[in-house]
């Protein structure tokens, strides 16, 4: 590409359409420059076409373009379907497209390693920072015989002859560690690629002990195609899983990204690679902490995927993606690991769990549909805090402790700032609905600032992240995200009724009252967005609420649309076996909140 | 006022007679025998293909109990040999009586570890790809199968168990709201394809497998027989959902007239990743109109409702663009008016209808 005519190089970008192709949907947005600020114009969602009759992910598009055409009376696309760039002196075409993308099929991978707690863990972990689907999990130590099979390496070899995945990534042996093991799991590897026909072998990527890497590729030449990284676990209290995760991205990247229907004409309108939509979140995440100097959590709800991302200040960024977990396509995935209980107790009312599970799974034939009816709405809300509530069982591992409370044994997810994207989040009608499923699915614990991307924009701020960086940070700087409120939970041992935390509201006009916090409740009080107060929280003895067991601790709260939540459920949340007692305390919950 | 959600709609392909063009596609890449125009029977063969054997263990050590070292003697094969069904893999004495390990399968013995396992790769056996329709060729796809275009009744579902199979149609329920029951089988479905009702119970799956039938068409079935749907050897399609819920009544219809004939029940699907839905082809062969290009929605054409509180509900659309309206959960959605079959004219998110035709 001649630099020369790079349109973000060294010019003002005047208008800017982003779009993110989902799974399920296509949303586009078109972004203007006014008064030096970028605003929002306008936007249109509509379903992915990368299925039949359309198998083409730019009809959506098209169409999306029209429909903001009509709305911002402004042509984007010209007579042949191509989108106007740069923007032309009539005002029609846009200087900048960028595009983000989930809608493709998830990379299978297999994982294989010498110890179920450290190598294969770690493997998971860089497996699950991008769209991945593990097929099989292959460890030396496995409980049900060697690597995982009561048949031995051979079973290894019969697993991926009947899963066929695109990739195994191998793990184990600390530098200078363990050999053999390596050795005899590579044979079986050449040995089941060389059962399968040629494009159906899976690429070996090696990520284990660097002292026999060489003769893995000896046994492996000629046999399957591989990539040799860097130990992904170089000694027993390391992980280092960003080189493998790497290759595993773009593998997915030129095996799954560039092979949805239709992407190679997406590609054509942009000047900017078309970036994984979690990779945009990612960056987008990193940023806020390092410029806030925050701990930060995105959580990205989606129709087929499901996905965390955490970054800290100094201590990078930490992804996981969940390709089984969504409230679309991904239903079936949360009515496999979720218990009946788990994900029907959070729906009000009185109908027998198997028809909800009958609803759910009907839902899930047909992606793409809305929930028409209360019962529907809180189904499917249901369905996202279970797949919140099974990612962050996954995601915790991976964090460092400065993002964790400590409480009887367990850990809880602690940040200073949430924000919340994907359907269910974005589109809950009420803005409490989006912070009890945030409560509730993540659990997290002290005080935390909960936003919410109500338009869908960070995906594309993430995606002008390289090339127009200022943009990103002048979107993040407006009124893009959404304020929730702030959530303070306090965490500690207490019985029902208990007061555990005090503090004094103060009203804009100076007068104030007090409030004692009951633990086993919920409590909403009024401070609307743009508006701040200043608090000082009185821990009950040994309930912390950020600073410590018992410690007060001063800080300033942001408002939103929600207000302020107190949340003195306790952790983990009370939640009955018996199914009519949980709806029954969910209802309760509910109406101290006013949702 | 244009509607964008109107250009592609969700559609569900119910034709009670048509020009029907079928894919039939090999899923490993063989060599294809039929040409383009070319007339074919339900028996002529399409494409063939030899796709690698499957892989088979034997267990050779733990069956004698020896150890290593008493396996080795007792093998009578090396990996890379070439062995055939039956043939003795090993032998050796367990007490007083000699006993032989023979090869479950024709094949190629890939390897062998120190435990005695045998890991054998049979040999590929020939696909054969048949037409299953009286047609013409319109299009081939080298290496994989062909296009043929030829008359017949299609009817698409919504969920099928995986399986294919052939069958004569047979309606077991008097109508498409009654629940198919275990008491309603008896030998003389044997070998039919049932076309039942709203819903069954585990015990009427049981007794279609007892009386052997070729497949089972039902509106829906509770979401917990999911599983035991997949173990059936027979292809089970809903044409509904989950639950309890009556075939649509253009379908139901449109399948009744085909009461007594042979018929192709499909229950491949993929929701995702390319979508394809399981299906009841019916060859007939009597000339009729090419299948209409399915194109965007419009007024009149024949619509399914997804969602509660209609879910199942059939009409038609009376009024495309009917902009954006709330709904009970408080969000609002671009829609249709739509006519039910009782007379009722609802409004309908685009999201949640389905065009059948």
């Amino acid at each position: 590409m001649d630099a020369t005519h790079f349109p973000f190089d060294n010019r003002q970008i005047e208008s800017i359409l982003a779009a993110d192709i989902g799974s399920c949907w296509t949303r586009v947005i078109l972004l203007d420059r006014v008064e030096g600020q970028y605003r929002f114009i306008a936007r249109s969602d509509l379903p992915t076409t990368s299925e039949p009759p359309a198998a083409n992910v730019a009809a959506a598009l098209r169409l999306a373009c029209r429909e903001i055409e009509e709305s911002a009376g402004r042509q984007l696309v010209d007579g042949d379907g191509t989108l106007i760039s740069p923007e032309r002196s009539d005002g029609s075409g846009v200087d900048l497209f960028v595009v983000t993308c989930s809608a493709a099929r998830p990379l299978d991978v297999a994982i294989a390693g010498l110890a179920e707690e450290f190598s294969v863990a770690g493997a998971r972990a860089a497996a699950r920072a991008t769209y991945s689907r593990i097929t099989d999990t292959f460890a030396l130590d496995s409980a049900r015989g060697r690597w995982g099979s009561p048949r031995g390496i051979l079973g290894v070899v019969e697993a991926l002859y009947a899963s066929r995945p695109q990739a195994v990534l191998v793990a184990g042996g600390t530098d200078g560690g363990a050999e053999a093991p390596l050795l005899e799991l590579a044979e079986a590897l050449a040995l089941a690629g060389s059962t399968l026909p040629l494009p159906e072998r899976p690429r070996i990527v090696f990520a284990g002990n660097p002292a026999v890497a060489q003769r893995i590729e000896e046994v492996l030449d000629g046999t399957v195609e591989y990539s040799i990284t860097e130990n992904l676990q170089p000694a027993i209290s390391r992980v280092r899983s960003a080189p493998a995760s790497l290759l595993l991205d773009e593998l997915y990247r030129d095996r799954r990204l560039q092979r949805v229907p239709g992407i190679g004409t997406v590609q054509q309108w942009s000047e900017l690679p078309i970036l994984p939509t979690i990779e945009a979140w990612s960056r987008v995440v990193q940023f806020l902490a390092l410029q806030n100097n925050t701990r930060v959590l995105g959580v990205d709800l989606g129709a087929a995927n499901s996905a965390v991302v955490a970054a800290f200040p100094g201590q990078g960024v930490h992804t996981v993606v969940r390709t089984d977990l969504g409230t679309d396509g991904g239903l079936e995935g949360v009515l496999a690991h979720a218990s009946p209980p788990d994900l029907f107790g959070w729906v009000p009312g009185d109908t027998e769990p198997a028809v909800l599970a009958d609803l759910l799974a009907t839902y899930r034939l047909r992606p793409g549909m809305r929930p028409e009816t209360v019962e529907t709405l809180s189904l499917l809300q249901a369905a996202g805090r279970e797949a919140l509530r099974l990612l962050v069982a996954d995601a915790q591992p991976t964090w460092p402790s400065s993002a964790l409370a400590t409480h009887d044994g367990r850990t809880w997810p602690a940040f200073d700032q949430i924000i919340l994207g994907g359907g269910v989040l974005r589109e809950a009608p009420d803005p409490v609905q989006a912070v009890l499923i945030a409560l509730d699915g993540l659990q997290p614990a002290g005080v935390s600032h909960l936003l919410r991307d109500r338009i869908g924009l960070v995906p594309a701020i993430g995606a002008l992240a390289d090339a127009a960086p200022d943009v990103g940070v002048s979107l993040l700087a407006g009124p893009i995200l959404e304020s929730l409120g702030t959530a303070i939970v306090p965490v500690g041992g207490a019985r029902r009724g208990d007061v555990v935390l005090r503090f004094r509201m103060t009203l804009p006009d100076g007068s104030g009252y007090d409030v004692n916090v009951e633990h086993g409740r919920l409590y909403r009080e009024w401070l609307p967005p743009g508006q701040s107060t200043k608090l000082t929280l009185q821990p009950a003895r040994g309930i912390d609420v950020g600073a410590g067991p018992g410690r007060p601790m001063e800080l300033v709260v942001r408002g939103g649309s929600a207000g302020l939540i107190v949340d003195a459920r306790g952790r983990p949340l009370p939640l009955d076996d018996d199914l009519l007692a949980r709806r029954a305390r969910v209802e309760e919950w509910y109406r101290d909140v006013g949702a | 006022m244009w509607a964008p959600e109107t250009q592609f709609p969700r559609s569900v392909r119910v034709l009670p007679l048509a020009r029907i063009r079928r894919e039939r596609l090999l899923t490993f890449p063989g060599t294809v025998h039929v040409l383009f125009h070319q007339e074919v029977t339900p028996d002529t063969v399409i494409a063939e293909s030899e796709p690698p054997g499957g892989l088979t263990s034997v267990e050779v050590g733990a069956y004698f109990g020896f150890d290593r070292r008493r396996v080795e003697k007792a093998l009578l094969v090396q990996p890379g040999n070439v062995v055939e069904l039956d043939q003795p893999l090993a032998a050796g004495r367990n007490g007083l009586r000699r006993r032989e390990v023979r090869s479950p399968a024709a094949g190629v013995i890939l390897a062998i570890d120190d435990d005695g396992r045998i890991l054998i790769q049979s040999a590929s056996r020939p696909v054969q790809l048949l037409a299953g329709m009286r047609g013409r060729i319109v299009n081939v796809m080298p290496r994989f199968g062909a296009v043929i275009e030829g008359s017949g009744a299609l009817f698409q579902g919504i969920w099928g168990n995986g399986v294919e199979s052939f069958g004569v149609l047979r309606l077991l329920t008097t109508s498409a709201d009654e629940p198919l029951t275990a008491e309603q089988f008896d030998v003389a479905f044997r070998g039919t394809i049932v076309v039942g009702g709203a819903t069954t119970d585990r015990e009427a799956l049981e007794a279609a497998r007892a009386v052997q039938v070729r497949g089972l068409i039902l509106g829906a079935i509770p979401y917990e027989l999911v599983a035991q749907a997949r173990t059936l050897a027979f292809p089970v399609v809903l044409t509904e959902g989950f639950g309890r819920a009556p075939i649509a009544s253009p379908i139901y219809e449109g399948i009744a007239a085909y009461d007594g004939r042979e018929a192709l029940l499909d229950g491949r699907y993929e929701v995702r990743w390319g979508r394809r839905l399981p299906e009841l082809f019916i060859p007939v062969s009597q000339p009729a109109e090419p299948a209409p290009e399915p194109g965007p929605l419009a007024e009149g054409q024949q619509v399914r409702l997804l969602a509660p509180p209609r879910f199942g509900r059939v009409g038609r659309v009376v009024r495309l663009a009917a902009g954006t309206r709330p709904t009970e959960s408080g969000l609002a959605f671009p829609g249709c008016e739509v006519l039910l079959e009782d007379g009722e004219v609802v409004f309908v998110p685009y999201s949640n209808l389905e065009r059948l035709g």
